[in-house]
């Protein structure tokens, strides 16, 4: 049953049950009218609070990390004394991917987990010289003057 | 009574967290104010016209750790909206942010919006981040895009997977390191990945 349709049946239950009192009439129907809008009003709220729950929800899916591919990523640099891996897998964080020193003392690895996509990269060495991948044969010039490698993750 | 605020608190509480969202607090943490706002304004631009804004924000935290001056990070930062639009514009409205990455950089590598168009119907559906970014790779090494473009067309036909093209990637890296050329290389993979499985 509509709103219309059940404000008219309770405007015709009234009209029949309390005679020809019309003052009476108009107040019980405003206030059965403002019962009806907010009967609407609560209901847009919980549907408008439903909606913005789902695409939270939906926000908070697409945001869950996807499983990834681990890469390893590794130069040969034997007189380096530390060497990082900066890309935008790290927020091109100068601190966060160290690599680590083999146990021959020549070469830098670390691995990182990556989820599918085309990620650019550069080693920086000793805190101050950027170094494209020398195993990569691909690299692309930066906006910012120096080289950069690329991965593809599947 | 209680539904409708609930119902409006929730709203609120949306609302505010995309606002912040809009504000990203890496680029707040690594930015003069003056560059977040002109960073700020790209990446709602790219939000407003469905344009991923990962990218962007990279390309400013990039920047960043690079030293570069505000002026260069906010011009990179449009140069690479101004790209991810234009790759939509070739590879469709249904791009995946990957897909316009890949994109971005074949028109990079010397290919354009025609060439990504025409990768897009030959595909059929198919994802083609994985084969757009290795072969804008190539594409950086002297590949004609004309002909990568219809070298793809074949890939797809020959149903070559994303594993296969990464597989091409390496096959051709390791013959230029080898001190093979790039082009003959590819021309002669794509010959063996096609001609094998029965296309011309």
């Amino acid at each position: 049953m509509s709103d219309q349709q059940w404000l008219e049946r309770v405007s015709a239950e009234l009209r029949s049950s309390a005679g020809s009192d019309a003052d009476f009439d108009r107040r019980v129907l405003g206030a059965v009218r403002r019962s009806v809008r907010r009967r609407r009003w609560a209901g847009f709220g919980a549907g408008l609070g439903v909606v913005a729950l789902a695409l939270a929800g939906a926000a908070q899916l697409l945001r869950a990390p996807a499983p990834g591919t681990e890469v390893e990523f590794a130069i040969d640099l034997p007189a380096a004394s530390a060497v990082t891996v900066v890309g935008d897998f790290n927020d091109w964080d100068r601190a966060r991917t160290p690599l680590m020193r083999s146990a021959d003392g020549t070469r830098w690895s670390a691995r990182v987990v990556l989820a599918g996509g085309v990620y650019h990269y550069a080693f920086l060495v000793d805190g101050r010289r950027w170094l494209a991948d020398p195993q990569q044969p691909f690299s692309v010039d930066s906006d910012y003057g120096q080289s950069v490698s690329m991965v593809t993750v599947q | 009574m209680t539904t409708r605020l609930i119902g409006a608190l929730i709203v609120l509480v949306v609302a505010c967290s995309a606002r912040l969202e809009a504000q990203d607090p890496r680029l707040r943490s690594r930015l003069d104010a003056v560059t977040v706002r002109a960073v700020d304004q790209l990446t709602d631009s790219a939000r407003r016209i469905g344009l991923p804004t990962e990218p962007l924000i990279q390309k400013a935290l990039e920047g960043q750790t690079k030293g570069a001056t505000g002026d260069r990070i906010a011009a990179a930062v449009a140069a690479l909206l101004g790209d991810l639009a234009r790759a939509r514009r070739g590879l469709g409205a249904g791009a995946s942010a990957e897909e316009l990455q890949a994109g971005v950089l074949w028109l990079r590598s010397g290919g354009n919006e025609a060439h990504l168009a025409q990768v897009h119907r030959s595909a059929g559906g198919r994802g083609v981040a994985v084969p757009v970014a290795v072969a804008a790779e190539l594409l950086g090494k002297g590949w004609p895009p004309d002909e990568a473009t219809d070298a793809l067309g074949r890939l797809f036909s020959a149903r070559l997977s994303d594993a296969g093209f990464l597989s091409l990637r390496d096959q051709v890296a390791a013959a230029v390191r080898d001190g093979a050329g790039v082009l003959p290389t590819v021309r002669a993979e794509v010959t063996r990945l096609t001609v094998n499985r029965g296309l011309p």
